[in-house]
């Protein structure tokens, strides 16, 4: 199990396939622990490496990269965020490295990062702030289980299971 | 004469409401010998935007020596420049900063859009662009287009050839033989 992240409530932890995926552990998280875990993680030595946003048909999965120099292990945090409200506690004042990702994020996919000190357009002109231009159109817009694969669940919450189930059902049925 | 020196007042050329002032003595021969003048002594802007700025450097350098033809100082100020070479893609974010540093340029001056970004967006041009301009002739007005993704430094010293002979009203060097074969 990831000792850095004990004691921090979780939906979903997997030991993911690193040749296949990049990295080792993939946790899933409620928008209100993002700031905790990160801070876990912080006293654990991990850097971050990059704060991104997908956007799916169950709404908008932030996703943080974090890594460690003196051990390999790569660990992913993921926060599902609603479309109608995409809003996640900023992790800027733990990891000063989040403010731009965090600024980039928010111009992209327009997930707001509540308690960001300056959330202001980063890539995209002070005018767009409106504009997020990676949010896709509902025709290309794909289901979580499409795209990412759990691999070995250690742990998972009844919703997170329900999210995946049916690509494991199709799955057996080909077998 | 000149377009640049043409005696047309209160045109406003950008939205900074920037315009320029016709020259306070207007002799022919005097401006037509200044235009041969400015035309063999053009200062251009460094400015490289993208990679056709890598074809820019090269017509600068030694095999294609653009000092050959008067086009020679590069300056890394606008103040000293009379040329801009838009040598890339011009997006939204950077759309205030062209026009700005072409309003700072002394004039009489003249702009070459090189390459196709320039020119009209070239490959971003299209349906869900959200950030290149299409064309940076939309902000400030362009003397000179010299197509190409990105052109050839012959390209450039074409367009170079071309900017004088609006300049001066004659093109000065030779023209290339076609190759054979």
């Amino acid at each position: 199990m990831l000792q850095a992240l004990e004691g921090i409530t979780t939906q979903c932890v997997a030991k993911q396939d690193k040749g296949k995926t990049g990295h080792e552990w993939s946790v899933f998280l409620a928008p209100g622990q993002i700031v905790k875990a990160a801070s876990k993680l912080y006293e654990a030595e991990y850097s971050l490496e990059d704060v991104l946003a997908l956007d799916f048909e169950e709404g908008f999965l932030v996703l943080y990269h974090f890594n460690r120099w003196n051990i390999e292990e790569r660990v992913t945090l993921r926060v599902l965020v609603s479309k109608d409200n995409p809003t996640v506690p900023s992790i800027a004042s733990i990891f000063d490295g989040a403010d731009w990702h965090e600024r980039e994020t928010r111009d992209f996919h327009g997930v707001n990062f509540e308690d960001h000190p300056n959330l202001v357009p980063l890539l995209m002109c002070a005018e767009d702030v409106d504009l997020h231009p990676l949010v896709k159109t509902p025709k290309v817009r794909k289901s979580i289980k499409d795209i990412l694969d759990l691999g070995e669940v250690i742990s998972c919450n009844k919703e997170m299971e329900e999210l995946f189930a049916e690509a494991e059902a199709e799955e057996a049925s080909d077998a | 004469m000149a377009a640049q020196d043409s005696v047309i007042p209160q045109e406003l050329l950008t939205a900074g409401a920037h315009h320029m002032d016709p020259p306070i003595v207007n002799i022919k021969l005097a401006q037509d010998l200044l235009d041969v003048c400015r035309s063999m002594s053009l200062w251009p802007m460094t400015f490289g935007l993208a990679c056709c700025a890598i074809e820019m450097m090269a017509t600068g350098m030694a095999r294609f020596d653009m000092a050959r033809f008067g086009a020679e100082v590069f300056r890394p100020s606008p103040r000293q420049a009379d040329v801009m070479i838009v040598a890339g893609t011009v997006t939204r974010k950077m759309a205030p900063a062209v026009v700005r540093l072409y309003e700072q340029m002394p004039g009489p001056k003249w702009v070459i859009a090189m390459g196709n970004c320039a020119i009209s967006g070239g490959p971003f041009k299209i349906k869900d662009n959200y950030n290149v301009i299409e064309g940076v002739d939309t902000l400030i007005p362009v003397d000179v287009f010299v197509p190409g993704c990105p052109p050839r430094p012959e390209g450039l010293l074409e367009g170079f050839f071309e900017l004088q002979r609006l300049i001066s009203g004659k093109r000065w060097w030779p023209v290339a033989a076609e190759v054979e074969g």
